[in-house]
């Protein structure tokens, strides 16, 4: 079955535009954080980035 | 090639005796290289004029386990250690002045509790009952016979250990403090400032916040109930009595000798290479030092990727234990028991965390959390006759924003040496005969300990599991670890741990790697 462009077109959206919602959102959210949370979140995803290196050690 | 031994050892801590004594027990030529002139690493008395304060540890907690460690070595082990209880296990000095003695008895302590506050009463023996199903499930596993040495590591004989009727009660407990901070534990059971810094305090421990610390650090707190000890002659007798079996059992132990570096043979470690040059072989080595020690000095011939060292660089340490002794020329009978904690509310230790420790700067007297260990409380011989030695542990960073640590140690010892003295130990100042400040700097170069953190690796869940330091080296062959950094949080029975890991891993290799 051949996909016209409009249908591709409205594919692509479907995923693009939850996307980028989740990034404004994400940032609306971690800019609402104060100084303490701000710590915080930036320490877990410091983790969540060593972890898979730390499985070698 | 010819070996001398069939492994090395580096480090005399309690991990890497445990290895050496069970290793030594099945038969394998066993060398333990110690850098000092002591054993026992963290958990080891210094001696200065005959002040004997502890270097780190500074009680027996879960006795059990050494119980198992003397089963799989067939010894009792009244035969070669001794300990007194510690009651009461804790006196807690507050923020208006008061101060309660936490006894061990439940009862007891619920009078206490009742006394502070009556609300917190039900609370506390919800938190007993609660942690009890915990203390239940490890009784019916200690009270299961341990598998043999080789067989330790394997999971389904692990399963059979833990498979008791006590596991499905505390299930739900273990969950609900795996998943809740120690902060909103407390709050769930207890209402009160002053208990809540009772029973949550112990993220100290941890080298943590509590809003950072997993909730099963509140069980600590009841292990006091089910008993702390204290060995007779100190906590060095802990690993001399693991050296005595060791060297039993034909392992060679060899102070003052210190490991320039791992030997290799490509991706393998066929020994150690010592600082006065001589080379010993051996087939395997294990490392009971610091993993960041290990990598950065230990390994430093090793063509590592980069990664390895950055990843291992960038692992956390638990908090840093600055320090400072005290040798006192005369008895202070103001200190009421074997530990002291000088707080404020729990909020206190938390605010020290946010306000101070991660902004690198170093806060007044006043302001601190310390505890204040007496060993000569349950053990006289520990200082000179009718003279008392005090060691105080208090939370600071490594790395200070605008001090040295070096420069400004002493001062910063005296500054809080008067506090206490005017706090709650009244005559303390007058009576120092000798004093010891350690800071954090001063210990990583003592005991080689990264970033002076005797804690070792922070104990949260990024770092635990798989993403601790394993006690099988996944880069160098032949190459294990043991000791605190590999199983973080969990002090002297942490170590125990991972040297019967580590023993139990080479055992299983043997003859197949390591033929």
């Amino acid at each position: 079955m051949k996909t016209s462009r409009h249908s591709f077109r409205i594919f692509a959206a479907s995923k693009t535009v939850p996307f980028l919602l989740g990034v404004l959102l994400g940032a609306a959210w971690a800019l609402r954080l104060d100084e303490e949370q701000q710590r915080r979140l930036k320490k877990n995803l410091f983790e969540l980035r060593e972890m898979p290196f730390r499985v070698f050690i | 090639m010819t070996y001398d031994y069939d492994t090395i050892i580096i480090g005399a801590g309690v991990g890497g005796l445990t290895a050496a004594s069970l290793l030594a027990k099945e038969g394998l030529k066993v060398l333990v290289l110690e850098r000092l002139d002591r054993v026992g690493g963290c958990c080891s008395n210094y001696d200065v004029n005959g002040f004997k304060p502890e270097v780190g540890a500074v009680f027996v907690i879960g006795h059990e386990l050494y119980y198992k460690l003397f089963e799989l070595l067939n010894l009792r082990l009244e035969d070669y250690l001794q300990w007194d209880l510690i009651d009461p296990v804790y006196q807690v000095y507050f923020e208006d002045g008061s101060d309660v003695a936490l006894p061990r008895d439940v009862d007891e302590m619920a009078k206490v509790v009742k006394q502070m506050a009556p609300q917190d009463v039900d609370g506390y023996y919800r938190y007993c009952r609660d942690m009890g199903k915990i203390q239940n499930l490890l009784t019916a596993v200690t009270a299961n016979p341990m598998p043999g040495i080789r067989d330790i590591t394997r999971l389904s004989k692990l399963a059979k250990l833990v498979m008791t009727k006590e596991l499905i009660p505390a299930i739900p407990v273990n969950l609900k403090m795996g998943l809740n901070n120690l902060e909103n534990l407390v709050k769930r059971y207890f209402s009160h400032p002053y208990v809540q810094l009772i029973f949550g305090w112990e993220n100290l421990y941890a080298g943590l916040p509590a809003h950072r610390c997993m909730g099963l650090f509140a069980m600590i707190t009841y292990m006091g109930h089910m008993g702390y000890y204290y060995p007779k002659g100190g906590m060095i007798s802990i690993p001399r009595a693991l050296a005595r079996i060791a060297q039993d059992f034909g392992a060679e132990l060899r102070l003052q000798a210190e490991v320039d570096s791992i030997a290799l043979q490509g991706r393998e470690a066929r020994g150690v290479r010592l600082s006065d040059g001589e080379v010993l072989n051996a087939k395997s080595v294990i490392s009971n030092t610091h993993s960041r020690f290990t990598y950065f000095n230990l390994l430093k011939d090793a063509d590592l990727p980069g990664w390895v060292r950055r990843t291992v660089r960038r692992q956390p340490c638990s908090i840093p234990a600055p320090m400072f002794y005290v040798g006192l020329s005369e008895r202070l009978d103001s200190v009421k028991a074997h530990m002291s904690l000088v707080a404020q509310k729990r909020e206190r230790v938390d605010n020290i965390w946010t306000d101070f420790y991660d902004r690198g700067l170093l806060y007044r007297a006043r302001d601190g959390v310390y505890l204040v260990i007496d060993n000569t409380f349950d053990d006289p011989n520990m200082a000179p006759p009718g003279k008392q030695v005090l060691y105080t542990i208090y939370i600071a960073p490594y790395k200070l924003k605008y001090d040295n640590w070096d420069e400004i140690a002493d001062e910063w010892a005296w500054e809080c040496i008067d506090y206490l003295d005017e706090r709650c130990f009244p005559g303390l100042r007058g009576r120092v005969e000798w004093m010891d400040s350690v800071p954090p700097t001063e210990l990583e170069r003592r005991l080689n300990v990264a970033e002076g953190a005797f804690f070792g690796i922070e104990m949260s869940l990024p770092n635990m599991g798989p993403f601790r330091p394993n006690y099988r080296s996944r880069l160098i062959d032949r190459l294990y670890q043991a000791g605190q950094s590999t199983n973080p949080g969990l002090g002297v029975p942490g170590a125990m741990i991972s040297g019967m890991a580590v023993a139990s891993l080479l055992l299983n290799d043997w003859p197949r790697t390591l033929a």
